[in-house]
């Protein structure tokens, strides 16, 4: 399971911050000075960062889900359980929060 | 760009920090971006819960198999945790700047209290080994829901209310300690993110610079992590803390 984690812990983060990058560098190639408190979901630079920014928020619930699956296949069904509420718990504070 | 700069390198020691103490990095960046860099405080809470699960995600991807969390620990508290967290979320648009400022002093000074005491007349310890079993649950928890509450209401992992309380209170290796409450502060983090993520409080270019420092200073931590004594650890949490308790008391006033 740890090395699970890992993997889609390294693969989801590196993915989210290249798309992080990516906005960053269009924002910076536009030639216009960049406020760093402005928020446009008209810019694509934004879009893009902002994008990489939701996919680094849910890999923590990636990583619980990683859990959950292992101990599914385990029959530690317990630690399932734990994880299966904590997974609802995250799901709730998108839905709602988002 | 000199901004762009200061909140990069900022990024970096919270990371390094975040990873050697346990903690996620925004009890140190919440100060600094509000204090230093004069964000609004929810902007700053918004880009600090972002930050927290880049340190938690950079301490995962370089994580090592013996110094690693007590994943069943860590989400049994996570229950409470989360929950926590996003009600404290959802309400930090209700609470007052100054009284959120003089939350975090108050909390703060009380873990570093009790991690102080703790630490008191301990021999040097063992910072992974394996056979302990957590005791006290229902303190626990009950800790872990505040945690999640502070954590929602100020933009912190809550891993400097996490680590003390696994340590001291429920007789987890502190090394142990440390690594479960890296995994746990992405997950709290992630609780009440997604609520700052609804209301605009997390502006792109200042998340994406602080957390790309942040991300580096993680990985780089994690590296240094298991050459340090228990003891040097444990100082340097309380003396973090006690710093960013008396900035944040005199914020609040």
């Amino acid at each position: 399971m740890d090395r699970a984690m890992r993997r889609v812990a390294r693969g989801l983060s590196a993915f989210a911050l290249a798309l992080m990058a990516a906005g960053f560098v269009l924002a910076l190639a536009h030639g216009a000075a960049l406020p760093p408190l402005s928020l446009d979901l008209t810019k694509r630079s934004h879009r893009l960062m902002l994008f990489g920014i939701g996919l680094l928020a849910v890999l923590p619930g990636v990583r619980v889900l990683v859990a959950l699956s292992y101990y599914t296949a385990a029959r530690r069904l317990a630690e399932a359980l734990v994880a299966l509420v904590v997974v609802l718990e995250l799901l709730a504070s998108m839905i709602f929060g988002g | 760009m000199a901004l762009l700069l200061g909140l990069f390198v900022s990024g970096i020691a919270a990371g390094v920090l975040g990873a050697l103490l346990g903690l996620g990095g925004g009890i140190f960046l919440v100060p600094v971006l509000t204090l230093l860099f004069h964000l609004p405080v929810r902007v700053a809470v918004g880009t600090s819960l972002v930050c927290v699960i880049a340190t938690s995600a950079g301490v995962a991807a370089m994580a090592s198999a013996e110094g690693g969390a007590d994943v069943p620990l860590a989400l049994r508290l996570e229950i409470a945790t989360a929950a926590g967290a996003v009600f404290g979320g959802v309400v930090g648009a209700l609470v007052p700047a100054r009284a959120l400022s003089l939350l975090f002093a108050v909390v703060v000074f009380g873990s570093a209290a009790y991690t102080v005491y703790k630490g008191l007349g301990h021999a040097e310890e063992a910072m992974y080994r394996r056979d302990y079993r957590p005791r006290r649950w229902g303190l626990g928890y009950a800790v872990a829901s505040l945690a999640g509450l502070v954590s929602g209401l100020l933009g912190v992992g809550g891993g400097f209310i996490k680590v003390p309380t696994m340590y001291a209170i429920m007789g987890v290796p502190l090394g142990v300690a440390t690594a479960t409450s890296n995994f746990m502060v992405g997950i709290t983090a992630a609780a009440s993110v997604f609520v700052y993520l609804g209301r605009g409080d997390v502006r792109p270019v200042v998340t994406v610079v602080t957390a790309a420092g942040v991300f580096l200073g993680a990985t780089v931590g994690t590296l240094m992590q298991g050459h340090l004594k228990v003891s040097w650890l444990r100082w340097a949490l309380v003396v973090l803390m006690v710093a960013i308790g008396v900035q944040m008391l005199w914020k609040g006033f």
